[in-house]
């Protein structure tokens, strides 16, 4: 076997210039899978990121009220079960955040901006100030109910700086216009560098505005020890919360209906759900006693985003092979022209003792050293072109800003890929140099001998 | 003694003009307005001239066709002017709003509580109102505004939907017509200022011909309103429908 294996090591080296152009080939469809493949992958941990940063968290526990007069509001009431609930998935999460948050028009002179801003229960909430990048004022009076952390974009926005007042123009639960006065404490790097970060106030003067409880809340974000283990505690959590109290359908982008019925169903419930929590009202067909709950995962709201990144890797991967089959097309007309070169090799090698099976396995073992210098080749130059993607900087192309991490493509290459790819290389390698391989193994010593091309 | 007397006349006086104000009717005065604002029998129509005066974008003109049937909790607006905005629609149907995107030829839900086209009118300020229903008075008293004779009415909402929480009414004595408003936020800032500086009446309804309305926040941000192809001529029940939107983009 290792002489077979040094004739066809020596065989390649013999005729370089075609060697290499057909190592070049397979190395320019490795390049294209790679860096696709890479990418892909790089861009989904990144959106998951940006998603963690937007919506903070990886599971989303969010709950629907009736006022006494039929007006749907975003509350969670019934925190007790909120209680139970997570006790039954206490060590899959770090920590939780209860939040409550609303679009309000910021308004400072003449000038007026549109925000998020998210009501923070800093003595719990603990984390988040270290997470943040202050570029002026400082976190430390965060306990003043009126203090106001505001991103970067807004405050260039209203022109405001630390220390003076800003009005915020907002709506309560029930839709009544109000007013707050906060005091621009700390003005902080957008931590998603997508513009679209909030600002951050007390809590309980949030409430206050939105005329909910002091200790109330909307939202309960959920920060998981293990991203992977999102469906599986979202799961638990819906179980325990459907067995107790009413809950909306869950979140699912790429719901089809199968009956008009039941896509009238999915539309009215999403629509509750998010009119929920945008503050909004809907029109009510069933009412319903006590918290009305519902569980979103960060999968749920990145599905739709990783079917267009697969179907992406998918076009990669056919075009990929589209690259290999006309490759392979050239590797069988390139061993044909071999064999009949080498009619007379084969010969003495016959002569000589060599089976069928050796004459076989020198062409197919030949193909297998082009197909893996090939892919050797292929990932250097991928490795390079990462390299130098990886290195520019976007700083200005806000819309490119959702796919990256602090301004830079990033690529994730997984073992997995990369083992397909080379099998998938290997095999369709083999199948192009079978039959001149077969070819060669069949042609009689004499014959062989005897041929003059 | 002249001085205790003329005392004693100026406290009987103030307590009589006292008195007078205490027992104006205001319920009466804001059923009164209610029912001089609706059309509960006819339809209205209305061309608007909605001009926008804001320190960050200039001043803003649009042109909006107006249909309005009270009966029936409907109103439609169709934007004729700029050319960019026009043909989209806000249609009113009951308790739903819908606004009309003739780029998409989508029909979107919206609220009354929406800033209309970003001007300092409420899509709810297109509607039939009933401050009978919605609020109670908490004080009335008299006084001027310029040469008129009005009560100033401070009104409380009677439910926590409505958009403004608080309210104050400048209403002319005779014939009773609000000639300024100031809405208030349920932290009772004031929002908005409106005036309505000329009516026009159409069988028995007063229509406000121009509404003046000044943001108390944003300074220098103000929408004028002037109305003007007043008509209370009976409409097709098809201009109430999301079909006329779309036709009348055609």
């Amino acid at each position: 076997m290792i002489t077979t294996l040094r004739i066809a090591f020596r065989n390649t080296r013999r005729q370089r210039k075609r060697s290499f152009l057909l190592s070049g080939a397979i190395a320019f469809g490795i390049v294209v899978i790679t860096l696709v493949n890479a990418f892909t992958a790089g861009m989904i941990e990144n959106i998951k990121a940006n998603f963690v940063y937007l919506f903070g968290g990886h599971v989303f526990i969010t709950g629907t009220e009736l006022s006494p007069s039929g007006r749907v509001i975003s509350l969670i009431g019934d925190d007790a079960l909120v209680k139970e609930a997570l006790a039954l998935v206490e060590g899959s999460y770090s920590h939780v955040n209860r939040r409550s948050q609303t679009v309000v028009e910021f308004i400072f002179g003449s000038k007026t901006n549109t925000f998020t801003l998210e009501g923070v229960d800093w003595e719990s909430e603990t984390q988040l100030p270290t997470r943040l990048q202050v570029l002026a004022g400082s976190l430390d009076n965060l306990q003043d109910p009126q203090a106001l952390v505001l991103p970067e974009q807004a405050a260039d926005k209203l022109g405001v700086v630390v220390g003076e007042t800003v009005l915020a123009r907002l709506e309560t639960v029930s839709g009544q216009l109000n007013i707050g006065e906060f005091q621009v404490v700390a003005i902080v790097k957008d931590q998603t560098n997508f513009g679209i970060s909030s600002s951050y106030g007390s809590i309980v003067y949030l409430n206050e505005l939105l005329g909910l409880p002091p200790d109330g809340y909307q939202t309960l974000q959920v920060f998981l020890r293990d991203i992977n283990t999102m469906d599986q505690v979202s799961d638990i959590l819906y179980e325990h919360f459907a067995n107790h109290a009413e809950v909306n359908r869950r979140l699912n982008l790429n719901f089809e209906a199968r009956t008009e019925d039941e896509r009238e169903d999915y539309v009215r419930e999403q629509r509750e759900a998010i009119a929920a929590l945008l503050g909004g009202y809907t029109e009510l067909e069933e009412p319903w006693q006590g918290t009305k709950f519902a569980v979103t995962t960060l999968n749920d709201i990145m599905s739709p985003v990783v079917s267009m990144i697969d179907v992406l890797s998918m076009v990669a991967l056919v075009v990929f092979i589209i690259l290999l089959i006309i490759t392979m097309v050239g590797i069988t007309n390139t061993f044909r022209m071999i064999l009949i070169e080498r009619t007379q090799e084969i010969g003495t090698m016959r002569a000589f003792g060599m089976q069928r099976g050796g004459v076989r396995n020198i062409f197919l073992l030949e193909a297998v050293i082009i197909g893996l210098m090939g892919v050797a080749a292929g990932f250097v130059a991928a490795g390079v072109i990462m390299l130098v993607l990886s290195s520019v900087t976007f700083t200005e192309v806000s819309v490119l800003q959702f796919f990256l991490k602090n301004g830079h493509f990033t690529f994730k290459i997984a073992l997995s890929d990369i083992l397909t790819n080379i099998a998938i290389l290997l095999i369709m390698t083999l199948i192009a140099a079978w039959m001149p391989a077969r070819a060669a193994a069949k042609l009689p010593p004499a014959e062989a001998l005897r041929a003059a091309y | 003694m002249r001085r205790m007397i003329t005392a004693l006349i100026a406290i009987v006086l103030l307590s009589a003009w006292g008195a007078s104000a205490a027992q104006v009717d205001v319920d009466a005065i804001l059923r009164t307005l209610d029912k001089q604002s609706t059309f509960p029998s006819t339809d209205f129509s209305a061309k608007m001239t909605i001009v926008t005066e804001d320190p960050n974008k200039g001043i803003e003109k649009q042109v909006v066709t107006f249909f309005r049937r009270d009966k029936d909790e409907k109103y439609l607006l169709l934007v004729q002017e700029p050319k960019i905005q026009k043909g989209q629609g806000y249609l009113l149907l009951g308790d739903s709003l819908w606004f009309y995107d003739p780029e998409s030829r989508n029909f979107t839900h919206t609220s009354l509580k929406e800033n209309f086209q970003g001007t300092d009118a409420k899509n709810s300020d297109f509607s039939a109102r009933s401050y009978a229903e919605d609020y109670q008075a908490v004080s009335v008293d008299e006084g001027k505004l310029g040469n008129y004779s009005v009560y100033i009415i401070e009104l409380e909402a009677t439910n926590n939907e409505v958009t403004y929480p608080y309210l104050k009414l400048w209403v002319s004595k005779s014939p009773l017509l609000v000639l300024k408003a100031e809405e208030y936020s349920l932290s009772k800032r004031l929002l908005r200022t409106s005036l309505f500086p000329q009516y026009v009446k159409v069988a028995d309804a007063f229509i406000p011909q121009s509404m003046i309305f000044t943001d108390a926040l944003v300074a220098g941000k103000k929408t004028t309103i002037t109305l003007s192809d007043i008509s209370l001529t009976q409409l097709s029940d098809s201009v109430f429908t999301k079909s006329f939107i779309e036709r009348a983009n055609r």
